[in-house]
């Protein structure tokens, strides 16, 4: 009860004229960041971080978490629109939405989207307040040991952050990202690792710069290169529907669908997208009328939008009590909480005590407005969609300039997104991902100045590792994170599905 | 007399195919790549943990571990990588170098290298010689007059490179008192 009247609290302190306009533009900018086919929630979270670095941590929250929640809805307005998912978390939107858009009813299928989108964000921030302090409490007895194992848990997610199926360039990834952390002097001793003598690169490779480029620039570049504007847009016929009739009908699935989004947000490194598939080919299995879904059925639309944005909360949950994010966006979300001082973690209530209500109120009122804007973006879509890439990419390479330079204030970090830029354009053309290399830069002081300490307090002993129960908890989960991205648990896996069709025969 | 497959047009499964083909070569190039720098990165470290008088006394706390240790993990998930490639048939050929020519080609090349050039002019020349406004501008305009489609007058494009800088000082330095370069 008190937990609702503090959250409630939250809500009204939040509301400041400063903060209404901050939702509303974030929100905005987070949907239309989410439709347009190659922009993604990580892009427009990454590129806002540089901006928020004079502001409190307040306002900051309010502008990410608004474009965290809108872009992740705002990908279902290219999907039902012109069949494009705007983001990876609303490819399964596509199957759908887009043939309730061919049949004329566009409209219906947004407005469901919208609703439907609306709720699993509520739903998703639920979990987070309601779970994020157990699992707090239970981290508050971490030491460097268990410190030293939870950045390598981060690090082994990284495998499950690859969209290809290939878990071992997730890892590389995440390798290089913790070479790029380990430039400039080292924590402890200050000793200055692979600087040779480049005095800027004495303070390391700040991580704004290196995930606006890792992110942004190579968005730009491929754009440019493709040569190839939006594609033609299929005009929504805005039909009015009974959207709330259809959602009252389909409350069941609605619950089901943010049960399935928030748990799979709560598994760090799997993310929206996978959230969203899961619960459509549930919501597909355990519907009367299966035969529609990928022809237009109202409920592959609702189960994939409430998933993949009831992932948001639930991806928070890790990241903000164990400082291991949940999703890709949340890999970024990290660098920005970390800019801003906040210790995500064991530490979180006691260096920030009251932050997972705030944060909660905040995903509340972006939830809300993300709403309200959903409808403004998905009737100006059509316009938006058809802007050329030629026209749009320079305008975010400005904004990649901007957000880098904003922070520190110096050139090095314009000249290290630049490389990063390159660096990232190579990873997306052999199939790379980036996240996990962001996951590494951040991750990377923790795992080294932990790991060094662990085995400096124990004179070089590994005991600690194999004899704290914590620490056999998370080697545990090191060794299942590992196992499950590895050939042989796929194998296993169909052994055990086999088996079990056979005794059902 | 030709061969009847080499006589049937290309499917898209075929194009799929050859473009996994590529991929593969691709990785086991990326793959040898990886190895060489895990080895610099763990060269490296063992240079800092045993001929450097970095303050520590003993190697496994002194700052060349963790390098060590990030070298030792890309040498094995790269070697890992490389082997796994072989076994699905990736060779170092041709094929591993023409990756491109899926997506356009010399073309594509051509116009990727002019959008990383003029980024480049824009951040390394550009930025810090004239006003970040008119540095701006001019990146602007040249890009988009560069990659336009021939439907649109030049004119147009000045105009929204012009409003566009114009907003963004107006945004960023004005009202949000964002520093620019």
């Amino acid at each position: 009860m008190q937990s609702i009247l503090t959250l409630g609290q939250n809500i009204l302190s939040l509301l400041t004229l400063n903060n209404l306009l901050l939702f509303i533009v974030c929100s905005l900018a987070g949907i239309i960041f989410g439709c347009l086919p190659g922009l993604t929630a990580s892009i427009g979270i990454a590129l806002l971080t540089g901006f928020t670095y004079g502001v409190d941590t307040d306002t900051a929250m309010v502008m990410l978490m608004s474009i965290y929640v809108g872009a992740i809805y705002g990908g279902s307005i290219s999907a039902v629109l012109i069949g494009i998912p705007g983001t990876g978390s609303a490819a399964a939107t596509v199957l759908d939405g887009h043939q309730l858009a061919l049949r004329g009813e566009a409209g219906r299928a947004l407005s469901l989207a919208t609703v439907a989108s609306f709720i699993g964000t509520i739903f998703g921030m639920l979990c987070l307040a309601l779970l994020t302090p157990l699992l707090l409490k239970l981290s508050l007895n971490f030491t460097s040991v268990e410190y030293t194992l939870l950045a390598i848990f981060g690090i082994t997610i990284c495998g499950s952050l690859t969209s290809a199926g290939e878990p071992i360039k997730g890892w590389i990834s995440g390798f290089i990202g913790l070479f790029i952390s380990s430039i400039g002097f080292d924590s402890i001793f200050s000793y200055p690792r692979f600087t040779y003598g480049v005095v800027p690169l004495l303070g390391g490779i700040n991580f704004v710069p290196a995930m606006i480029g890792l992110f942004g620039l190579p968005a730009v570049f491929i754009a440019l290169a493709g040569g190839a504007s939006a594609a033609p847009v299929e005009r929504s016929k805005g039909k009015k529907g009974s959207t709330w009739s259809q959602l009252k009908k389909h409350m069941g699935l609605i619950l089901r669908s943010g049960v399935i989004g928030s748990f799979i947000g709560t598994i760090p490194g799997v993310g929206e997208d996978v959230a969203a598939w899961l619960s459509y080919d549930t919501a597909k299995k355990s519907s009367k009328h299966p035969e529609e879904f990928g022809k237009g059925s109202y409920e592959g639309v609702i189960a994939a939008e409430t998933a993949n944005n009831a992932c948001i909360g639930g991806a928070m949950i890790p990241l903000l009590s164990l400082g291991v994010p949940g999703s890709g966006p949340c890999a970024v979300l990290l660098g920005a909480l970390t800019l801003h001082g906040i210790r995500t973690g064991p530490m979180l209530e006691v260096s920030n005590p009251g932050f997972i209500l705030r944060i909660s109120a905040i995903i509340i009122l972006a939830a809300l407005f993300m709403r309200f804007g959903g409808l403004l973006v998905s009737r100006i879509a059509p316009k938006l969609l058809s802007v050329p890439a030629f026209i749009l990419m320079p305008i975010i390479g400005v904004l990649c300039v901007i957000g880098s330079y904003a922070i520190y204030v110096t050139k090095f970090d314009i000249y290290s997104m630049f490389f990063m830029g390159i660096l990232g354009y190579f990873f997306d053309r052999l199939k790379y991902p980036a996240a996990p290399a962001v996951l590494g830069v951040i991750l990377g002081s923790l795992l080294d100045s932990n790991l060094r300490r662990a085995l400096m307090a124990a004179n070089g002993s590994l005991t600690g590792f194999f004899t704290r129960p914590i620490a056999i908890i998370l080697l545990v989960l090191i060794f299942l994170s590992v196992f499950s991205q590895t050939p042989a648990w796929r194998a296993l896996k169909a052994k055990l599905r086999r088996n079990r069709n056979r005794r059902a025969e | 007399m030709e061969d009847k497959d080499t006589m049937r047009p290309e499917t898209t499964d075929d194009a799929e195919a050859r473009a996994g083909k590529r991929l593969a070569s691709l990785d086991l190039v990326s793959a040898i790549a990886i190895f060489c720098f895990g080895l610099f990165v763990l060269l490296s470290g063992v240079y800092m943990c045993f001929f450097t008088a970095s303050g520590a006394k003993v190697w496994y706390y002194s700052p060349g571990f963790f390098p060590l240790f990030i070298g030792a993990v890309l040498m094995l998930t790269s070697l890992l990588m490389g082997i796994l490639k072989l076994r699905t048939g990736a060779r170092l050929g041709k094929d591993a170098f023409r990756a491109e020519d899926a997506e356009g080609g010399k073309k594509h090349r051509l116009r990727l290298l002019l959008a990383i050039a003029i980024f480049a002019v824009y951040v390394f020349v550009l930025i810090g010689t004239v006003p970040f406004v008119l540095a701006t501008f001019a990146y602007l305009a040249v890009t988009m007059i560069v990659f336009r489609e021939k439907a649109y007058p030049i004119w147009k494009l000045l105009l929204i490179s012009a409003v566009t800088t114009g907003a963004v000082y107006l945004v960023f330095a004005v009202l949000a008192s964002v520093p620019l370069p």
